[in-house]
């Protein structure tokens, strides 16, 4: 099925155009959700509450623009409406690093282990860099959107960068010492 | 090892990632989707099967006598004399004729007697009608011909007096008791109905005031109101219809529509047929009529004296029918099923089926004459009628909330008459501003 008439078919409910556009789309769509989420259960639970809401919301996409980018969007506001009012950290006064480099061997990095420290980050650190780095949003698209200052943005994605370089060098440090 | 900017080593990792659920989460989707789906599914049945049953219980309240109705028949006859010395009883029994006797064989000019025999009085199971002729010397005087003394209604065409036409008959009274109720009673099925029934999810109720113009035919050429008329020409009139159409989209394909319209069929049977009728208003006779004018239970309630004005027969006993106008109106509720067979962007197309039931409102027949109109109305019509309707339904969905439809359709009587020599249909168009809710 086209992707075309698989949108047509879900705005009349089709359940088996549904199930196609889950088939179509599950594997992307839970990136994102895993990525924004502290671990995997969660992450299901947000693709599972994300998709709903697109099958929900389907008569509202006008075909303008990505459709993939819309359900990412739709899957990235249900992470952050249920993370970002959590502030389980506490406010840390420091000098904000713009660049932060790390020596590491690229071969010894694993994809799972680096999900797994974003994963580990507290959730606004997570949200921040998810949003800054890995989608492009702006300090102050990211402060709109998760309802703090630029400032506070800038400086959580500091903190989560480096917590990011501390955790990759201990796994650095880790590695070299099982050989 | 080489120093590498954190953000780029993410961002050259993580790039185009797609990692893969377990099935449990479509699992659950499914399960949060299935609620919303049978729900759907479950609101639909009860609402339709419900709606049908009281439109069915009601009608049948409505209507406990329409069968003793059926069986028993109006006879009424008419003849003329000079003065109105008017002698009538209404007799309805399952096989009676009608006697009329010219009390006055040497006047010129004629007055009615109609013996008219009610249930009420029970003094006989039949009467019979013969016709006395009137005196040689009588120049006017007319007689009914009266081929058929069984199983027919008979028009009386009297000249009474006023106070007579202010009593009512006991079988107008039972019409008039049951046309009250029977108006309240509709009101009271269609206002449900048209209340918006909230629906958390999409909009899939839509109700439209709805116009419609439709033209009157028959299946075949009978005459509804009399065999000899079976013949003559026969035209029928076109009409709008106002209504209310509630629509319930159950699926994307499936569309339930209800609703409530007045509808009007109009008639026009030209009496071409000389041989057959004396072509008077004064002494048509013909099967399923009866006059407006007042009749038999006047005669009954009332004496003598009180129809004892004088009337002036000549006004009328020389004029010829020209033809017989018949209007029915209806309250419709049709009961139909929106099959879609095509969707192109905001248009659609659906073919429907359904059925109607017809409550009788108004029941009129004119006899038009050269100078003047008398009205009446016809015997045997049945207050409970229904309709097949077979249509296509197109649909302009030029917003979120509105839909233009456009809707042409037959629709085929199977119960307007008692006697089931002929079947009306209407044959039109209908239109309506639909809002989605």
């Amino acid at each position: 099925m086209e992707l075309a008439h698989i949108l047509k078919e879900c705005k009349k409910n089709n359940p088996k155009a549904q199930a196609a556009l889950y088939k179509m789309f599950a594997p992307k769509l839970y990136a994102v959700a895993f990525k924004y989420s502290p671990n995997k259960q969660e992450a299901e639970d947000n693709l599972h509450d994300g998709f709903l809401t697109i099958l929900k919301k389907i008569d509202q996409f006008k075909n303008k623009g990505s459709f993939e980018g819309w359900m990412k969007r739709i899957v990235t506001n249900t992470v952050l409406q249920k993370y970002r009012k959590t502030t389980i950290f506490p406010l840390i006064s420091e000098e904000i690093q713009e660049e932060v480099t790390l020596d590491i061997d690229e071969e010894n990095i694993d994809l799972n282990l680096l999900l797994h420290t974003i994963q580990q980050l507290p959730n606004r650190y997570r949200l921040v860099f998810n949003l800054y780095v890995l989608d492009g949003y702006s300090h102050k698209e990211i402060a709109s959107l998760l309802g703090i200052s630029e400032g506070t943005s800038k400086s959580n994605l500091s903190r989560a960068k480096a917590i990011l370089k501390t955790r990759l060098e201990n796994n650095e440090q880790l590695n070299l010492n099982n050989f | 090892m080489e120093s590498k900017n954190i953000e780029r080593l993410y961002q050259e990792k993580l790039k185009d990632l797609e990692l893969n659920p377990s099935d449990a989460v479509w699992q659950k989707i499914e399960q949060s989707l299935a609620p919303q789906q049978s729900t759907k599914k479950r609101i639909f049945p009860y609402w339709f099967v419900a709606g049908l049953v009281a439109i069915l219980c009601i009608g049948f309240f409505l209507f406990p006598l329409e069968s003793k109705i059926n069986t028993s028949k109006n006879h009424i006859a008419q003849t003329t004399q000079q003065q109105d010395t008017l002698v009538k009883r209404v007799k309805q029994l399952p096989k009676p004729s009608v006697t009329s006797a010219n009390n006055n064989p040497i006047s010129e000019k004629t007055s009615i007697t109609q013996h008219i025999v009610t249930k009420t009085t029970q003094q006989k199971n039949s009467t019979h009608l013969t016709k006395k002729n009137a005196s040689p010397t009588t120049e006017k005087l007319r007689i009914i011909q009266s081929k058929k003394t069984t199983k027919k209604d008979f028009l009386t065409t009297s000249p009474n007096t006023k106070s007579t036409s202010r009593n009512i008959i006991p079988k107008q009274k039972d019409s008039a008791t049951t046309d009250t109720p029977k108006k309240d009673l509709v009101a009271e099925i269609t206002t449900p109905k048209e209340k918006p029934q909230p629906r958390i999810s999409k909009k899939l109720w839509s109700v439209a005031p709805t116009l419609s113009q439709y033209i009157t035919g028959a299946l075949s050429n009978n005459s509804p109101l009399d065999e000899q008329l079976n013949s003559a020409e026969k035209t029928g009139r076109s009409s709008t219809s106002f209504g209310i159409n509630l629509a319930y989209q159950a699926n994307p394909k499936l569309k339930f529509r209800t609703g409530i319209h007045q509808i009007n069929l109009t008639q026009t049977t030209l009496n071409n047929n000389l041989n057959s009728f004396n072509n008077s208003l004064d002494f048509i006779e013909v099967e399923n009529v009866r006059s407006n004018n007042p009749t038999s239970s006047d005669e009954i309630v009332s004496d003598a004296p009180d129809i004892s004005e004088p009337t002036n027969p000549s006004n009328k006993s020389n004029e010829s029918i020209n033809s017989f106008e018949q209007s029915l109106s209806y309250i419709e509720i049709p009961l139909e099923i929106n099959v879609n067979i095509y969707t192109k962007n905001k248009f659609q197309l659906y073919v429907l089926g359904g059925m109607s039931t017809l409550f009788l409102t108004e029941n009129n027949l004119s006899f038009v004459g050269n100078q003047s109109t008398t009205n009446g109305s016809a015997t045997n019509i049945n207050n409970l009628n229904f309709s097949f309707n077979l249509g296509t339904s197109f649909e302009y969905h030029f917003s979120n909330k509105w839909f233009l439809n456009v809707n042409p359709g037959l629709k085929i009587q199977t119960k307007t008459f008692r006697s089931r020599n002929n079947n009306p249909y209407l044959l039109g168009v209908s239109t309506g501003l639909n809002y989605k809710f």
